[in-house]
């Protein structure tokens, strides 16, 4: 078992083998490396063959027409390329756009941008349990909404919205839903055929898919239009300009193919492994696990550990990679928006760690960490004048601070 | 790394023995014992310092 364990599968995932094998084909004088753009000879023919060969891979997963996939250079691109594109496309028909305040920075910042164009975005509060409900979504749109864009998966918390109800509400009043599923591939079961879906962001980086590539699923049926945010050529039928990246695309389209076919063994490994971590931690007093207990994918587990401080948790845990739900280490003392947005007060976000397993952890690595995070939980609160204070039964809420 | 070696190797010895870094808690009822708190949990940042005196030194 080599350290520093890897846990932080949320944050991206190494590339499969199979996934770098392929890669590796199209790159050199000797592999596909030609330009899928050109028409006249054999190298530009195979290279595009490959790229058409993928495209239908990331369409198999997703069940949609090969026709209605955009490649572009990641879930941020196509979040960006989503949003602009068609709230610009659409203007004319109105300016509000609706979105959550858990959304990923790709799209919260896109929005932003709109409206310092003169777009009006409403900014929905999740529930305590981290999910945007239907009715939510219903009770803020008004005739001026031309666009929802909601994630499917959480990627700080692994709550699941349920986009299928979402995408009836939206369908019916003609408004554009875009989902942002980067987290989803290959965890949870996507069938476009059967969801009311004009716009889907995937990742490759997160499904054991190189960094660098990702796509939009734009629906033909009903077609949606969107203004290109890339110009130059006219690639993927107008909507991303630029050459596409062989290596690159053969790289998702593997990630995909092999998520399709392992998914449900994947979840199941995974789940197994979550359940004895989770186990191995539950009793410990004070400990709380955020974000809905059912509705979530098996690997994802962002736990608040009360009365131990953020930054010596992350030090005390530095045989593990995980992600902290604070960015202390950056100038502003803020903690995580998403946690921040489900309600939870600012030192419990500062003491919350996200554990992120994945289909190359072991039952090992589980086992070691959970020892690890018992150890350096227990050690710290012995070092905690709070922990010292909840243990006399001292309310803490009471307590007026000076800060220095 | 964000933190220098020095910080790291400090926190991990104070981890692993606490008393012998001067880190614990003395009982702040006991008389001779001065408790001061300063920080706030939102910043992440709290502090308690005890003193104790007695005729000639302070122990901190």
């Amino acid at each position: 078992m080599k350290l520093p364990i890897y846990f932080d599968y949320a944050s991206t995932t190494p590339a499969d083998p199979r996934v770098v094998k392929k890669m590796q084909d199209c790159l050199s004088l000797d592999g596909n490396f030609g330009n899928p753009a050109s028409r006249s000879h054999a190298f530009g023919w195979k290279a595009e063959e490959a790229a058409e060969e993928a495209r239908s891979h990331v369409a198999d997963l997703v069940n949609c027409d090969p026709r209605e996939i955009v490649w572009t250079s990641g879930a941020t691109e196509s979040d960006n390329l989503a949003i602009k594109g068609s709230a610009i496309f659409n203007k004319a028909k109105g300016n509000h756009i609706i979105t959550s305040k858990v959304e990923h920075k790709a799209v919260l910042d896109s929005c932003r941008q709109l409206e310092r164009q003169g777009f009006e975005v409403t900014y929905l509060d999740p529930g305590s349990n981290g999910i945007v409900t239907p009715e939510m979504v219903k009770e803020a749109i008004c005739e001026k909404t031309i666009l929802v864009s909601l994630m499917h998966v959480n990627n700080e918390i692994g709550v699941i919205n349920d986009i299928k109800a979402i995408g009836k509400i939206t369908r019916e009043r003609g408004i554009v839903f875009h989902v942002d599923a980067a987290q989803s591939t290959g965890k949870v079961d996507i069938d476009l055929s059967d969801l009311e879906v004009d716009l889907m962001s995937f990742s490759a980086h997160k499904t054991y898919g190189p960094k660098g590539i990702g796509a939009l699923y734009a629906s033909r049926k009903p077609r949606i239009r969107l203004e290109a945010q890339i110009h130059g050529g006219g690639h993927e039928r107008g909507m991303r300009s630029g050459t596409l990246a062989t290596h690159q695309i053969v790289g998702m389209g593997e990630a995909f193919r092999i998520a399709k076919e392992d998914m449900n063994s994947d979840n199941e490994r995974i789940m197994k492994l979550r359940d004895k971590f989770w186990d191995g931690l539950k009793d410990m007093e004070e400990i709380y696990l955020n974000g809905d207990e059912k509705q979530r994918v098996a690997g994802f587990l962002n736990v608040s550990f009360n009365f131990v401080e953020g930054e010596s948790l992350i030090m005390a845990l530095k045989d593990i990679a995980v992600s902290s739900g604070s960015a202390c280490t950056s100038a502003s003392l803020e903690p995580s928006y998403v946690l921040r947005a489900i309600g939870l007060k600012d030192e419990l976000a500062h003491s919350s760690i996200r554990f992120a397993i994945g289909r190359f952890s072991t039952e090992a690595e589980i086992d070691y960490t959970v020892d690890l995070v018992r150890d350096a939980v227990d050690k710290l609160r012995i070092l905690s004048p709070l922990w010292d204070m909840y243990k006399d039964g001292v309310d803490l809420d009471s307590v007026e601070w000076i800060e220095h | 790394m964000a933190y220098s070696k020095k910080v790291v190797d400090k926190f991990e010895k104070t981890l692993q023995d606490p008393e012998k870094h001067s880190v614990g808690r003395w009982d702040p009822s006991d008389s001779d014992i001065g408790t001061g708190m300063v920080g706030a949990p939102a910043c992440g940042d709290v502090m308690r310092l005890q003193s104790s005196v007695n005729k000639e030194i302070i122990h901190m």
